[in-house]
C-alpha cells in the first residue's frame, strides 16, 4: 500500500508557520491567530490519520457471457481499522462500459465488518477481457493522506458475439453423405419429389407410383431427393479490420461468423473456420452442439496481426477444407491477399460465397481534395475487384453497418439461383 | 447537487464572506488601511476579490496550487482592514476559523475529481469533522485574544517563547508523522 501526503498537508503546515513568524516579525497576534486553526489542523489530521490494513476479495457473478450483457462485480473488504473514506475504482476495459453513476465508489468502513461493493458493467464488444484489478483508495479523517493499492485478484471474461436469428442462408451446391436438413440434388430416399421412372428390378415397392402404373399398364416408381448435411467452412479475413468510432469490419465480421455458424450447425451441418490474416487460425469442421462453442471461442481470439509476408492458400491445411464443401467468405474485400485466396479456393472448385462487410461508410474521405482524390481511385479499384470476382460467378453480398445481416442474405439467394443456372 | 459543486460553491461563499468582512473592517477609521485615505477600504477588497478569483481558478480546473496563495491574499486582506478595537480583535478568531472552513472546503472539493458513488454517511461525516475542527480551532484561537495587550510588543522573551512554542509544534508534528511513516513498514 502506497502512502501520499495530500498537497493540504504542507499548504496548511505554511499556512500555520507563516502566521506565527508574521506574528513574531510585526508583533502582531492577529497573524498568529489566523495561522493557529491551520497549525491545529495539522496537528488533529496527523493524530488521526491511520494507516489501514485492509484484506478484500473479488467476485463476478459469471465469467462467459455474450455481448451486450451485464456482469456484476462485487469486492468484499475488511480493514483492522475504520476508514472514513475508501474509494474502491475499477478501470472499465474499452470493450466493456460501465452502467448506472460511475465506475468509482466510496464507502465507509468500520474496524472488522466487512462490506461488499457493487458496480455493474455491461460489455460493449465480443473477446477475451482481462478486468482490470480494482483499486482502492483510502482517505484518513480530515484528507492529509491517501492509501493507495490495487487488488491482486484477476478475472477474465469470455463475452461471445451476440448471434444474430437468421431465416435463410447461402446454401451448399453439393451435398455430403450424412443426413441433414439440405435438399441433395442426387435422387434416393427422401421425401422430396424428384421424378418418375419405369420400374425395375430390385426397386422397392414401396415406391412405385400405383396411380401412373394403373394408367400406362407399366409400373413406375418415384423418385425422391433425399436430405443431406453440407460441409460449410466460414472463412474470415483477418488481414484488414477498418475501424472508427470504436467499431471495427472485424467486430462485425466475428458477429456474422458466429450467427452463420449457427445456424448452419443448427441445420446438422458441418462447419468449420478459417481466420485467414497474420496469423492463420482454423478449425477443423465439426457438428454437433459442441462445435458452436468451440467455434464462438475461437472466434473470440480473432485479432488483426500486422503482416506484409505473402499468404495463400496453401497455408491452409488439407482437412479444414473438405471437398465440395461451402465457404462463406466474410471479408472486406481491401486486402489483396485474400482476394487471392478467394480466386485461388473458386479455381480449386470450391463452392464460394463472399459477404463483403462495407468500410466505406467507415473509411469516410477527408475534407480535402488529394484526400477525396484518394479516396475516389480507392473505391474504383474496389469496385474493380467486386466486378472481377462476381464476373467469375462468385456470388458477393454487400453488409453494410446497422443493416441486418438476414438482409444481405436474402440478397446472396438470389445470387445463387442465377449462379445455379449458370453452372446448369 | 453535485458534492465537488457544493464544496466548491460553499469554499467560494466562505472566501466571499471573508472578504466581505476585511473590507467592511477596512471603513474603520482604526484600521491600517485608513491610513491610505479614505479609500482604504479599496484594499482588502482588492486583495479578497483577488482571492476570490484565485480561489475560483482552482476549483474549476481542479488544481490545488492557486488555493495557498488565495487563502494567504485573504489573510493578508484581514490583517490590512482588521480595526484596531475590540470587538474586531475578538472577530480575528472567527475570522480564522472561517478561513480554515474555507480552505477545507475547497481541499474536499478537490477531493471529489473522480466522480462517483459514496455513501451518504460518507459526507456527513467529513461535515461534521470540518465543521468541529472549525469550531475547536475558533475557541483555542480566542485565547491569545483574550489575553491581548495593545501594549505587548516584541521583547526578547515573547520572541524567545514564540520559538520554543513553534518548536514544540514542529516536534509533535514531526512524531505524528513518524508515527504514520513507522505503522506503513
Amino acid at each position: 500500500m502506497t502512502i501520499a501526503a495530500s498537497p493540504k498537508l504542507g499548504a496548511y503546515a505554511a499556512l500555520g508557520s507563516a502566521g506565527l513568524l508574521v506574528a513574531l516579525v510585526l508583533g502582531r497576534t492577529e497573524a498568529a491567530v489566523l495561522g493557529l486553526p491551520f497549525i491545529v489542523a495539522v496537528l488533529v489530521g496527523l493524530a488521526l490519520a491511520e494507516r489501514p490494513e485492509l484484506s478484500a476479495s473479488v467476485a463476478i457473478d459469471r465469467e462467459r457471457l455474450l455481448e451486450g450483457d451485464d456482469v456484476r462485480l462485487a469486492v468484499t473488504i475488511t480493514s483492522t481499522t475504520n476508514v472514513p473514506w475508501l474509494q474502491v475504482a475499477w478501470p472499465v476495459p474499452q470493450s466493456l462500459a460501465a452502467t448506472g453513476r460511475g465506475d468509482v465508489v466510496g464507502v465507509r468502513l468500520v474496524a472488522n465488518e466487512p462490506a461488499t461493493v457493487e458496480t455493474v458493467l455491461t460489455t460493449k464488444r465480443w473477446g477475451v477481457v482481462s478486468l482490470p484489478e480494482p483499486l482502492l483508495r483510502a482517505h484518513d479523517e480530515l484528507g492529509f493522506f491517501r492509501f493507495e493499492s490495487t487488488l491482486d485478484a484477476s478475472h477474465t471474461l469470455r463475452v461471445y458475439p451476440r448471434p444474430e436469428r437468421l431465416q435463410r442462408v447461402f446454401t451448399a451446391a453439393e451435398t455430403q453423405i450424412l443426413s441433414g436438413n439440405e435438399l441433395s440434388r442426387v435422387r434416393g430416399d427422401g421425401i422430396e419429389f424428384a421424378d418418375i421412372r419405369p420400374y425395375v428390378a430390385g426397386d422397392r415397392p414401396r415406391h412405385i407410383n400405383w396411380r401412373l402404373s394403373a394408367r400406362t399398364g407399366q409400373l413406375h416408381i418415384n423418385q425422391m431427393h433425399p436430405e443431406r448435411n453440407t460441409d460449410v467452412v466460414v472463412f474470415l479475413d483477418l488481414f484488414s479490420d477498418v475501424r472508427s468510432s470504436g467499431e471495427g469490419t472485424l467486430d462485425y465480421a466475428v458477429r456474422a461468423a458466429a450467427s452463420l455458424a449457427e445456424h448452419y450447425l443448427a441445420r446438422r451441418d458441418r462447419v468449420g473456420v478459417i481466420g485467414f490474416g497474420g496469423i492463420l487460425r482454423w478449425l477443423m469442421p465439426g457438428m454437433g452442439s459442441r462445435q458452436i462453442y468451440r467455434i464462438v471461442d475461437a472466434l473470440i481470439d480473432s485479432e488483426v496481426v500486422l503482416s506484409y509476408s505473402w499468404r495463400n492458400i496453401e497455408v491452409v491445411p488439407p482437412g479444414t477444407l473438405p471437398p465440395k464443401s461451402l465457404i462463406v467468405a466474410l471479408s472486406t474485400l481491401i486486402d489483396e491477399r485474400t482476394v487471392g485466396a478467394l480466386l485461388d479456393l473458386h479455381a480449386r472448385g470450391f463452392d464460394l460465397a463472399v459477404v463483403e462487410v462495407v468500410v466505406a461508410e467507415l473509411a469516410a474521405p477527408r475534407t480535402h481534395e488529394a484526400f477525396q482524390l484518394a479516396h475516389r481511385m480507392w473505391r474504383l479499384d474496389h469496385e474493380a475487384t467486386l466486378l472481377a470476382l462476381r464476373r467469375l460467378g462468385i456470388p458477393i453480398v454487400r453488409w453494410r453497418r446497422g443493416e441486418p445481416l438476414q438482409r444481405a442474405m436474402a440478397a446472396g439467394q438470389q445470387f445463387e439461383r442465377w449462379n445455379r443456372w449458370l453452372r446448369a | 447537487m453535485a458534492p465537488r459543486l457544493t464544496t466548491a460553491g460553499l469554499a467560494l461563499l466562505g472566501a466571499a464572506a471573508f472578504g466581505a468582512l476585511a473590507t467592511v473592517a477596512a471603513t474603520e477609521p482604526t484600521s491600517v488601511a485608513s491610513a491610505f485615505g479614505r479609500s482604504g477600504w479599496l484594499i482588502p477588497a482588492c486583495l479578497s476579490m483577488t482571492a476570490w478569483a484565485l480561489l475560483g481558478l482552482a476549483l474549476t480546473f481542479a488544481d490545488a496550487l492557486p488555493i495557498v496563495p488565495a487563502l494567504v491574499l485573504l489573510g493578508a486582506a484581514w490583517m490590512v482592514g482588521m480595526p484596531d478595537t475590540e470587538p474586531w480583535r475578538y472577530l480575528t478568531a472567527v475570522a480564522g476559523g472561517l478561513l480554515l472552513a474555507t480552505a477545507e472546503l475547497a481541499y474536499w472539493s478537490l477531493d471529489f475529481k473522480v466522480a462517483g458513488r459514496d455513501q451518504r454517511a460518507i459526507h456527513i461525516r467529513r461535515a461534521a469533522t470540518i465543521a468541529t475542527l472549525v469550531g475547536a480551532s475558533v475557541v483555542l484561537a480566542l485565547v491569545p485574544e483574550l489575553d491581548f495587550s495593545p501594549t505587548a510588543a516584541a521583547g526578547l522573551e515573547q520572541t524567545a517563547a514564540g520559538l520554543l512554542a513553534a518548536a514544540a509544534l514542529i516536534a509533535v508534528a514531526a512524531t505524528l508523522a513518524w508515527r504514520l511513516r513507522s505503522s506503513a513498514a
